[in-house]
């Protein structure tokens, strides 16, 4: 090492060279490198050893992030679990989970606040390049795009393991480290990222101009005009002239057939021609249908009104309100604007339908409208379940329909959801503004005709991941002309009034707020979220508070918007399973059954399911609720207050769970077990013992633990008596569903109300509170889990043998044309899939009714006049995860 | 006596350098990076919208007046606390119309809403 | 002179003590709660992860230390400072052993285990100083002008001097039977009678629950509240600025500790045995067991905020005034009266 230049002078002295030698032997520091070297070597020591995270967490991964600080893993081994809320105190920033749009610009300012020194750990496939939702309109390729990454941690999502294994590597990096090119010490050097800007697109500063000097050329635009297009098939039509339904379906079928050849690349046969990039806008072209398409059973869901009920329901509103008032269409209600209201008041209110409770409210984009459906139930007569469609303008921008939130007012986030997806305007509706994307958005994004910016084509697999068809792998940035996930209408011109300090989300939903006390004093406004330490994710509440009182409250989301849906419509039917694991990311079993019901619904007896999977369906979703419910409780009590103890202690069973789910599934949280008529694998061997076990000898006794040390507690009962309370009218009207829809007395569980699988089979109660305020719900909880003991013993004790699919296993899924509604008692309330299928390998529409979003709508009315500390616990009754919330 | 107080400033200045050192010490050693953003107020994120410094809520403000009542109040007590050994029973029937009035301030107060937190 | 020499090594020893105990004090802390939640804790730093304070401080030193452009900028940088420092000088006259004329002897006189032995209105004056620590958190809170330290800032003083009062009103009791506001007449007191812990139960847990709420920690921590708050009057905090927080909570908790332990744990004297007045080792004794008792009761505040969830603000304001109050008067009373009784 030459070291000559940096000795000091009075080093340089000659001097015996034996001396100098013994010098070097037994003095540490002989010149400046070496001191240098000691000094970094306490300064790395230091920093290494103590790495606080910041304490937020994007997605799924952040479930695995808190879960590396329960027992099993500790985290706080390695002095880093000093989790602090406040970038101002943090050292290391785990981004953990999809990075979207919408929360990129907090991601940065969030990264710019951290003080020097500081890094960044990406977490989890979607963080590091966007993952499995890459594709989504909304979300950020990699958070390397914006912020300098330090470690990568691989896995969808890492496990708590593997976060720790980055979390050494950090250290190691850091401890390579030298004062003398340390970056923070050199004033040249630019660390601070610039906040991107939300405008047309999530716009990066950095390359404005040329990102501009693109647009104008409109190459995107012309890229994608020679992209096969997804189809636009026909709305149903109704069955009164002679073989409607064959017309009807030939028109569906005309292009299906171009379309087969196209969608039959997925499975690995390839087409001779071209992709049909020709493909007809399927626009009427009475071509002759090239094969029948297979219809399913028209149904809204499996239990229903029936087919006789349904039609004696819709003869008496065309009496009560004139003929045409409602035309049957695929055994739903089709209701001319105009009329919705008052049809909706009478199925509300009428003694013999009493339809208060509205499960579900969707859109579907067809060639010649827009059509917005609504699944109504009724609470009094639960099962009666009924579809009501409403069908407008299909120019974008220019369909309207009256708002139904007078009537139930749990339709206004829905209809939200449907302006902001849809382009539909709700006239009546008290706030109409985006909810998941950003005002100022460029696009509709559900509306068929709208490409994603990384579009390849209308189904999955595409060709630039196929080896075969370019030769090489194509990434997506390649493909788009911005090399990022970026698309701008060509004639957007406001470049100069984007500014990265414009809050587009948030400033329309801005609580006003009344005078509470006869003294005049200011309220002030104040953003709790997205990055906050108990808004469950990256949610947002707007408060408005005087002094400690809440006296306005608008929740803000959209944050974790990773277009789930958009990209179930290019999933083939069998693809989509793993996405539904990531929906509400602590039940994938739950979201699984779902999805599988829904499709089965329309696959009728080809997926008919045997016994054996029954039965294990049935026992990993009463093992999710557990593990959910634990989950829930343990943040809770986090929530109001109690420092992570409890959470740990539950987190602690949930571990045992994912330990049978990972043996049987070979996932811990992305269980992706489901298929179409059965599960995936047989139960391993050892498995059921395991599980008998863990049921019968150990939950009992952990929940009794729980219930003992929590239920009595002086200070948890001053904080949830009375607390967010919900009368069972507002929670009928409000759709809350679960816990929070029972914990106000009303007996409405879909195992019961609705029943699905082999739920009766078994012997359980549905658990109903009575005040339905924060410790009922906690309370309903508790007694669920209970209860799903109950169900797991009996179902561990019954699991027969035999097949657990109907057939061989299958790839290749034929789904006949039709709509479906499946719905399951998730832990979180019912989770609704609806799904639109046009016979072809792809769903042509594919919704959730997700209970995280549907149960939030009642979250203002729960929170104005409550105190601050009552609007985190309130939040943590509700018991949300965002992956749902915002889809 | 007064010897004391002076132990007591030399605390003072004892615990005064403690304190001011390592804040002379990080604004030697720690990093200087300021930027835009760096110095915004942080929320969660997002921009705050409006200004911290608000006419705040009266409440607190009784309750500091309260306070001050109150405190005084209990400060006449110690006295009569530690000589009570070499006082008479009138002493105690002093300290019982003392804390009466005292206890009727507070239910006052009480009465009037004061204690309440809206 | 060499009277002033020992006692400046004596406030320092007691100083570097304190700051020492209160950096391990964060790692008690941290271990307790890995105990209490069935894990491990830091064990990588050294043995047993002995030297995580260290690193921890190391790197605060080493952390930038943020300014944000909005805040009051001499009240910003004044408010960490003041929280140490009002923390601090409460030390001057809790014992920390016997103190009095029987002391060992160096030099030319007995050692007094205090910095400012004849005080004899130690009760008020740490009242006094006690009261004071309020302005660390509230200038921190204002002079942030950020929302959440605005609100944790304002909870904080009111939450502080509301439960002065029935803190202060508490101790009438044992300042009834003592006579004395002098602490070391107290523990003589106890340790000739009873501890007061016997002799005024209820005024014992009106003052613990006072002294947890004067020193912010859960169930009462609402300054800081991490839930609702996010850090509460720190949140704008960074670097050593924030670690100075830490340190002045812990003070603080050290301070209350030593506060209950000699009003109402008997101070110095171990139960069941009795100790002789003077020597060496007597007093040696002495100080062993006050330490142990601090140290139990520390560690007895940390394990309550393991377990228990926190108050909500109004609630809390509603303890101290309408209960805490009325039964601390009651308590003062009814001493005095039985005490009149005993007396005829």
């Amino acid at each position: 090492m030459s070291v000559q230049s940096t000795v000091r002078p009075e080093w340089t002295v000659v001097i015996d060279p034996v001396l100098q030698k013994e010098l070097e032997q037994h003095i540490f520091v002989t010149n400046w490198p070496k001191l240098l070297e000691m000094i970094d070597t306490v300064y790395n020591w230091g920093r290494r050893s103590s790495l606080w995270p910041l304490g937020f967490g994007l997605a799924c991964c952040a479930i695995e992030m808190i879960c590396s600080a329960c027992s099993r893993f500790d985290i706080s081994r390695f002095g880093a679990e000093v989790f602090r809320g406040s970038p101002r105190q943090a050292d290391v920033m785990i981004v953990s989970g999809t990075v979207t749009k919408t929360m990129m610009p907090m991601i940065a300012r969030l990264y710019d606040q951290m003080p020097e020194p500081k890094y960044v750990i990406s977490m989890g496939a979607c963080a590091s390049g966007g993952g499995p939702f890459k594709e989504g309109y909304n979300v950020v390729s990699g958070i390397d795009k914006y912020l300098p990454v330090d470690v990568y941690v691989p896995g969808c999502p890492p496990t708590p393991q593997a976060l720790l294994n980055g979390l050494i590597a950090l250290q190691k990096k850091i401890d390579g480290e030298s004062l003398a090119d340390a970056v923070w010490y050199k004033p040249e050097v630019e660390r601070d990222i610039p906040v991107p800007v939300l405008g047309p697109d999530l716009i990066d500063v950095r390359f404005l101009e040329i990102t501009a000097e693109k647009t104008a050329q409109g190459v995107l635009d012309a890229i994608q005009a020679d992209m096969p297009k997804p189809l636009i098939i026909p709305a149903p039509q109704p069955e009164k002239a002679e073989e409607p339904a064959a017309a009807q379906a030939s028109a569906a079928a005309a292009p299906m057939s171009a379309a087969d050849k196209l969608r039959a690349k997925m499975g690995g046969a390839k087409p001779a021609e071209a992709p049909a990039a020709e493909a007809p806008k399927p626009a009427a072209k009475p071509a002759a249908p090239a094969k029948k398409i297979k219809k399913a059973e028209a149904r809204p869901s499996l239990v229903w009104l029936g087919n006789d009920k349904l039609k004696a329901l819709s003869d008496r509103l065309n009496g009560e309100f004139g003929a045409g008032t409602s035309t049957i269409i695929e055994a739903g209600l089709l209701i001319p604007a105009d009329r919705l209201l008052a049809v909706g008041k009478f199925l509300r209110d009428d003694r013999s339908t009493r339809y208060d409770y509205l499960a579900s409210l969707q859109s579907v984009h067809y060639e010649d409208c827009i059509e917005v459906n609504y699944h109504l139930d009724s609470t009094v007569h639960p099962g009666t379940l009924i579809e009501l469609r409403v069908r407008t303008d299909e120019a974008e921008g220019k369909g309207e329909v009256p708002s139904l939130t007078d009537i139930w007012p749990g339709a206004e986030f829905q209809e939200r959801e449907v302006f902001d997806m849809m382009g539909v305007r709700f006239k009546g509706h008290p706030n109409l503004t985006r909810i998941l994307m950003w005002e100022g958005y460029a696009y509709y994004p559900l509306r068929k005709d709208f490409l994603e910016p990384y579009y390849e084509g209308p189904t999955k697999v595409f060709d630039s991941r196929v080896e075969e068809g370019h030769g090489h792998h194509f990434r997506s940035e390649e493909l788009n002309p911005y090399g990022t996930n970026l698309k701008i209408p060509r004639g957007y011109e406001d470049w100069d009034k984007l500014s990265s300090n414009d809050d587009v989300k948030g400033k329309n939903l801005m609580p006003g707020g009344v005078q509470i006390s006869e003294l005049e004093t200011d309220q002030f406004v104040v953003s709790m979220g997205p990055q906050h330490p108990s808004t469950h994710g990256v949610f947002r509440m707007n408060l408005r508070v005087d002094g400690e009182t809440v006296v306005g409250l608008k929740p803000v989301m959209g944050y974790m918007h990773r277009n789930h849906e958009k990209i179930g419509e290019r999933n083939t039917y069998l693809m989509n399973f793993p996405f539904t694991d990531r929906l509400d990311y602590l039940t994938s079993m739950g979201n699984n059954f779902g999805y599988a019901l829904a499709v089965e619904q329309l696959m009728g007896d080809d997926a008919k399911v045997p016994e054996r999977a029954e039965y294990i369906r049935v026992i990993m979703a009463e093992l999710t609720r557990v593990a959910s419910h634990m989950w829930a409780i343990g943040f809770f009590l986090n929530d109001i207050g109690a420092f992570f103890t409890p959470a740990l202690y539950a987190i602690e069973e949930r571990e045992l769970i994912l330990d049978l789910f990972e043996w049987a599934s070979g996932s811990r949280m992305m269980c992706n077990y489901f298929r179409f008529g059965g599960v995936a694998f047989d139960l391993p061997k050892g498995w059921k013992e395991r599980c008998h076990k863990f049921v019968y000898d150990r939950l009992d006794g952990k929940i009794d633990e729980l219930d003992k040390l929590l239920t009595g507690n002086e200070i948890l009962l001053d904080r949830c008596k009375g607390i967010g309370a919900l009368t069972a009218e507002q929670a009928i009207a409000w759709s809350t569903a679960g816990p929070v829809l029972r914990a106000s007395g009303v007996n409405y569980d879909i195992r019961r109300a609705a029943p699905y699988s082999i739920y009766d089979r078994f012997d359980f109660n549905v658990i109903v509170g009575k005040n339905g305020d924060l410790f009922d719900r906690y309370y309903v909880r508790l007694q669920e889990m209970r209860e799903s003991v109950k169900i797991l013993k009996q179902a561990v004790r019954d699991l027969p043998e035999g097949p657990i699919l109907p057939g061989k296993k299958s790839y290749q899924i034929k789904v006949p044309a039709g709509e479906a509604y499946s719905r399951v008692e998730n832990p979180k309330g019912e989770l609704g899939y609806y799904v639109v299928s046009d016979g072809s390998a792809t769903a042509y529409r594919y919704h959730v009714r997700s209970p995280s979003f549907i149960n939030l709508t009642s979250l203002e009315t729960m929170c104005v006049g409550a105190t601050v500390a009552d609007v985190v616990g309130i939040l943590g009754s509700l018991d949300i995860v965002l992956g749902e919330v915002d889809r | 006596m007064v010897y004391n107080y002076i132990f007591i400033g030399l605390l003072i200045l004892v615990a005064a350098a403690f304190a001011a050192g390592p804040l002379v010490a990080v604004a030697l050693l720690s990093p200087k990076k300021r930027s835009a953003t760096k110095s915004e107020t942080y929320e969660c994120g997002v921009l705050t919208v409006g200004d911290s410094w608000v006419k705040f809520r009266m409440q607190y403000y009784l309750y500091a007046i309260l306070f001050v009542l109150f405190d005084v109040e209990t400060v006449f007590l110690y006295p009569w606390a530690v000589s009570y050994g070499g006082l008479g029973f009138f002493a105690l029937i002093e300290m019982i119309i003392f804390v009466v009035m005292l206890l009727v301030g507070l239910a006052y107060a009480w009465a009037r809403g004061a204690l309440r937190w809206l | 002179m060499l009277e002033i020499i020992g006692l400046i090594i004596k406030i320092s020893i007691v100083v570097g003590v304190t700051q020492g105990a209160v950096a391990y004090l964060i790692l008690v802390e941290r271990k307790i709660a890995a105990f209490s939640q069935d894990r491990i804790g830091p064990n990588r730093v050294g043995p047993l992860g002995l030297l995580q304070p260290i690193v921890d401080g190391v790197k605060m030193f080493l952390k930038e230390d943020v300014t944000p452009n909005y805040v009051n900028k001499p009240i910003f940088i004044l408010a960490p400072f003041l929280s140490i420092v009002t923390a601090m000088i409460g030390f001057a006259v809790v014992p920390f052993g016997p103190v009095g004329p029987n002391g060992p002897g160096l030099f030319d006189g007995p050692i007094q285990f205090q910095i400012a032995p004849g005080i004899d209105i130690g009760l008020l004056y740490i009242f006094a100083v006690g009261s004071l620590a309020v302005y660390g958190v509230i200038l921190a809170g204002y002079s942030s002008n950020n929302k959440y330290s605005f609100l944790g800032g304002l909870r904080s003083s009111a939450q502080i001097i509301s439960y002065e009062i029935p803190m202060g009103l508490s101790v009438l009791g044992i300042v009834l039977l003592a006579s004395s506001l002098d602490l070391n007449t107290i523990i003589q007191w106890q340790d000739k009678n009873a501890w007061g812990i016997f002799v005024q139960p209820l005024g014992f847990f009106i003052f613990l629950i006072c002294a947890f709420a004067e020193t912010n920690r859960l169930p009462f921590d609402l300054p800081e509240s991490e839930q609702e708050l996010v850090g509460g009057f720190h949140t704008e905090y960074s670097s050593m600025k924030f670690g100075m927080f830490f340190l002045g909570e812990y003070l603080h908790v050290i301070t209350v500790s030593f506060l209950v332990v000699i009003l109402y744990l008997g101070g110095w004297d171990p139960p069941f045995v009795s100790l002789g007045d003077s020597g060496w080792l007597m007093a040696i004794l002495k100080v062993g067991t006050l330490i142990t008792k601090v140290l139990a009761m520390i560690v007895f505040v940390m394990w309550i905020r393991w377990t228990l969830p926190r108050f909500r603000y109004d609630r809390l304001m509603e303890l101290a005034w309408k209960r805490m109050i009325p039964l601390a008067i009651g308590n003062t009373v009814v001493t005095a009266l039985i005490l009149q009784l005993i007396r005829r």
